[in-house]
């Protein structure tokens, strides 16, 4: 039940749509207009455009399907470029756009989830709302909006992503090897997009659903000006609490809300500005139970955050571009257990971003310089007295970074080297630097072929109650660290057609282990099998070797991609420990996505997904404790694999146009699958017998969506 | 992490329902035994499959067991219920001393396994791991806390007051157990049965009654059956009876 996804589908501001245009193909001749040309309005973001090699810095032609923003053209009801863009620092970047993710099979209109079909991602056990990237674990990657973190993607267990896609341009991906503009992290980036083209009218969104209900607003204010309003609220629990419930125990499911609003223009001078606000809030709990009344809370479990800022692009002089960001917010994660047990996460934060950048252009090379600060000051609490001793502490938390970043072309060859900064500093006297060089090579092999190479190294500092005293932390840590290569060779040998294929590695070193037994929030399942309970060390590695392929096509009517991920992740946590393969490690992911426009309104699409099962360890051993009447298992050291995970996904759309607005009606038949996927293993209460969790049954998903 | 509490919600009570070999309880004679004493320790085991099993029982220290520590073995049964005398060799210490009460009891055939415990005191401290090449079903493996000093508290004990005569299928019965002795406010009962299941479980600590409702299978059969009281105190004490379901 917790994969149900919602249908978020993506507020066009002009409609009525047209009859869908020709797929904005991109012209095998043309390698630039792949790149991430953006209009001239577009929004910018420094990473696509300060050090583009493409020499037209001052006007960059606009890209075919990318709208002028005050133009009348009216967007394309179906866009199907899906994906292609990159930047010259980011050797692979995959990009979804706000209009493709709206009727893609599977995904139900959420930004993120489409994400899940690229290569590179891999399934999360029970479609939780985590991403794993090339073998590394959720906390390894990390959210973005517009290159300002975020701590959270999804809403619980991935029904939703946090932001609405309405308001999203759109989602980049980038698996690894992330340009210098991103950092504290050890895996992939995900960073959600907005821009800057003004609605020319007053447009809104209503959507209902079997999860949730949207509804959007914008308002042009003048000319040069806008503003944009979202809220969202699921009532899945509504639904599901009393199926959930028992006679003496009360299960309230999922319920979140979120919302967005955002004011933003230009002036005449050219400088785009905004501000932004956006909260989100996530509720879990389990009430009643024996002895209780039927509203003492159980389990309970709270995510809370909220985020200002205000951003501007600042043309200056010799094309140089000025990219300011401040943003502040609150973050709260809560965990309540029984009567007496909480957990609690909470720090207000404060981000600045500050860039400069110029475009690669003739007889010059493209620059990027910048100051990305993080400051928070967390506090933590762990009193759950059923999981160990009580904890707590806190800490300010001030990490500058400084980047630098060249792009130089020397014939059919463009090197982007760059360097990254990254210093921390706690006031429990405690600092830490990390340089991180990066670079990429990029050799356009022919016209429609080029191929990119790229290493760097990230890092990822630890957290304050890893080092905190107080809570028997390690004072004496330093940065996880992994090197990434990749190497990504792209063609488009046809209209409408291109293949990618990018072998990547990843080798981590000096990774944070231990404490396993501590209660803690994650995002993924538990670790599993015999637990580290040593104290915290940076003594774990990882390495892991894989192989990306996609292929797209977007002809007619018809899109189509094929995406396949071959990896093996490996970890060994402690050196005389052995090599076992990560509780993620997937080594073959598949998914098959079509989508086709039927005309009179119709757009029907089918999705298939293939996944190796997740390694868990067997139990091999058990002891009955009888001080507390329980079992403890001893695992296996060697492990087992889940079965294979398939599932497929129909979705169908149908839109009615009026005259002055259009309903769309939305059917979508999720987990399609010949037997229940197994998930998760588990065992009987004396771990005598296996009993695997498995995957929700097929769901219907009917949503309702009314855009004028 | 919503998916996982569930998970662990969905488990509930643990089974009171045996269907393979299990060691119930291991009650020392006494709670807290003297150093370097012999301590008679009552044990029982669950063995519906009636295989032939062999008991053993050795204590070590939390950390480690001590290098020439001893490991008592009985000989080869097929009942529910042993007794074995169990050396107490740590040195006295001026307060408490906690133990690990470790029992094991094995399939015969695998009992050449329990001469490397008794040679090797390192696999008397983590026995999990040497077990595991054999099957989950060939072995039970228990342990408890077991404190010794310098006092010798007697523990409670269990008299069974009432047991129910043959029940019919699907029938539920109740079971009435008194306690003798003093009770601690954290006293608890387990039952357990290799037929049919037990529901509602309480213990009145000022009246020391115990009762239990034992719920019959829907088939006929014999199995038998346990109420484990740990009386709050560091005391186990047990009793057992024969279950007999009859059809209507």
């Amino acid at each position: 039940m917790w994969t149900l996804l919602s249908v978020i589908a993506t507020a066009e501001p002009t409609p009525p749509p047209e009859p869908p245009p020709a797929p904005s193909d991109q012209a095998p001749a043309e390698p630039a207009q792949t790149e991430a040309a953006p209009p001239p309005l577009a929004p910018v973001p420094s990473e696509t455009t300060p050090n583009e090699p493409v020499a037209e810095p001052a006007a960059p032609p606009p890209e075919k399907d990318a709208p002028e923003p005050f133009s009348e053209e009216a967007p394309a009801a179906l866009e199907v470029t899906v994906s292609g863009k990159r930047t010259p620092s980011d050797p692979t970047v995959r990009v979804l756009e706000s209009d493709v993710i709206r009727t893609l099979p599977g995904a139900n209109g959420d930004a993120v989830r489409a994400v899940q079909n690229l290569p590179g991602v891999l399934r999360p056990p029970l479609g939780v709302g985590s991403i794993l990237v090339r073998g590394t674990a959720p906390e390894d990657s990390a959210t973005f909006l517009d290159g300002g973190r975020i701590p959270l993607v999804f809403h619980f267990s991935g029904l939703s992503t946090v932001v609405n896609a309405d308001l999203l341009s759109e989602v980049a991906f980038l698996p690894g090897n992330a340009s210098v503009r991103f950092g504290r992290l050890l895996g992939g980036v995900i960073d959600l997009r907005t821009d800057f083209e003004l609605p020319e009218s007053s447009t809104g969104t209503l959507s209902v659903d079997f999860i949730q209900a949207t509804a959007r607003a914008a308002q042009p204010i003048g000319e040069r000006a806008a503003i944009v309003a979202s809220v969202r609220r699921s009532y899945i629990d509504a639904i599901l609490t009393p199926v959930l419930s028992s006679a003496d125990m009360a299960v309230r499911a999922p319920r979140y809300y979120d919302g967005q609003v955002r004011l933003f223009g230009e002036t005449r001078a050219g400088t785009r500005w905004e501000f932004m606000a956006l909260g989100s809030d996530d509720a879990f709990r389990i009430a009643g139970g024996d002895d209780q009344p039927p509203d003492a809370i159980q389990i309970g479990l709270g995510t809370t955050f909220w985020r200002a800022r205000g951003r501007a692009f600042q043309p200056l002089d010799n094309g140089w571009q000025s990219e300011t960001m401040l943003m502040t917010g609150h973050d709260l994660q809560t965990f309540t257990f029984e009567v007496d047990g909480r957990a609690e996460e909470r720090a207000p934060v404060l981000g600045l971003r500050q860039e400069f950048g110029r475009p690669l252009a003739p007889g010059r090379p493209g620059l990027r310089l910048g100051l990305d600060f993080e400051g928070s000051d967390e506090q933590f609490v762990y009193d759950v007295p059923s999981f160990g001793p009580a904890e707590a502490g806190g800490a300010l938390r001030i990490a500058p970074a400084a980047y630098a970043e060249a792009t130089v072309r020397t014939g059919p060859l463009t090197w982007i080297p760059g360097v990254r900064a990254d210093y921390w500093w706690l006031d429990l006297g405690k600092s830490l630097v990390h340089i991180e060089p990066r670079g990429v090579v990029r050799a356009e092999l022919s016209a429609i072929t080029d191929l990119r190479l790229a290493a760097g190294l990230t890092g990822k500092a630890p957290t304050v109650r890893q080092v905190h005293p107080g809570s028997d932390g390690n004072p004496d840590l330093g940065h996880s660290e992994a090197w990434q290569v990749s190497a990504a060779l792209e063609t488009r040998p046809a209209r409408g057609w291109s293949a990618e294929v990018t072998p990547f590695g990843s080798f981590g070193r000096e990774l944070i282990v231990g404490r396993e037994d501590r209660l803690q929030f994650f995002s993924g399942p538990p670790p599993a099998g015999e637990l580290d309970t040593g104290d915290y060390a940076n003594e774990g590695v990882s390495r892991i070797f894989g192989v990306e392929s996609l292929v797209r096509v977007s002809r007619g009517r018809w899109f189509g991609l094929l995406s396949a991920t071959w990896s093996r992740s490996e970890r060994r946590d402690r050196e005389a420990d052995p090599w076992t393969l990560f509780t993620y490690d997937q080594p073959l992911a598949l998914t098959a996505l079509a989508s086709f426009d039927a005309n009179k309104g119709w757009q029907l699409g089918v999705r298939g997904r293939y996944g190796t099962g997740n390694p868990y360890h067997p139990v091999s051993g058990r002891t009955f404790d009888l001080d507390s009447r329980t079992y403890f298992p001893t695992f296996s050291e060697t492990s087992e694999r889940l079965p294979p995970f398939i599932a497929f996904d129909l979705r169908a759309d149908k839109t009615w146009t009026f005259r002055t607005w259009e309903l769309t009606a939305s059917l979508e038949l999720q987990n399609l699958t010949p037997v229940p996927n197994v998930e998760i293993m588990a065992w009987s209460d004396d771990y005598g017998e296996e009993e695997p969790l498995v995957g929700i049954p097929p769901i219907p998903v009917f949503g309702l969506r009314g855009d004028w | 992490m919503i998916s996982v509490l569930l998970l662990a919600c969905s488990g509930g009570n643990p089974a009171t329902t045996l269907d393979g070999l299990t060691v119930l309880a291991m009650a020392p004679e006494q709670v807290e035994a003297a150093s370097g004493s012999l301590a008679n320790v009552t044990v029982d085991v669950a063995n519906p499959l009636e295989q032939n099993v062999r008991l053993a029982l050795w204590a070590c220290p939390f950390s480690a067991c001590d290098e020439g520590g001893e490991i008592w073995v009985g000989e080869p049964f097929a009942g529910h219920q042993v007794a074995l005398p169990v050396s107490v060799l740590v040195p006295v210490a001026p307060e408490a001393t906690p133990l690990t009460l470790w029992g094991l009891a094995i399939e015969n055939e695998h009992a050449d396994l329990l001469d490397e415990f008794q040679a090797d005191s390192d696999l008397r401290a983590d026995p999990g791991s040497t077990l595991e090449a054999l099957p989950l079903a060939s072995y039970a493996l228990a342990r408890r806390t077991w404190t010794v000093g310098m006092g010798a508290t007697a523990p409670a004990a269990v008299a069974l007051n009432r047991v129910p005569e043959a029940a019919q299928v699907d029938a539920e019965v109740s079971v009435l157990a008194t306690v003798t002795g003093t009770l601690g406010d954290e006293a608890t009962a387990w039952p357990y049965t290799t037929l049919g299941a037990f529901a509602e479980v309480s213990v009145d600590v000022e009246s020391g009654q115990v009762d239990v409702t034992f719920v019959a299978p829907p088939e006929p059969g014999v199995g038998r059956a346990w109420i484990v009281v740990e009386d709050g105190n560091g005391g186990t004490a047990t009793v057992s009876w024969e279950v007999e379901v009859v059809r209507r």
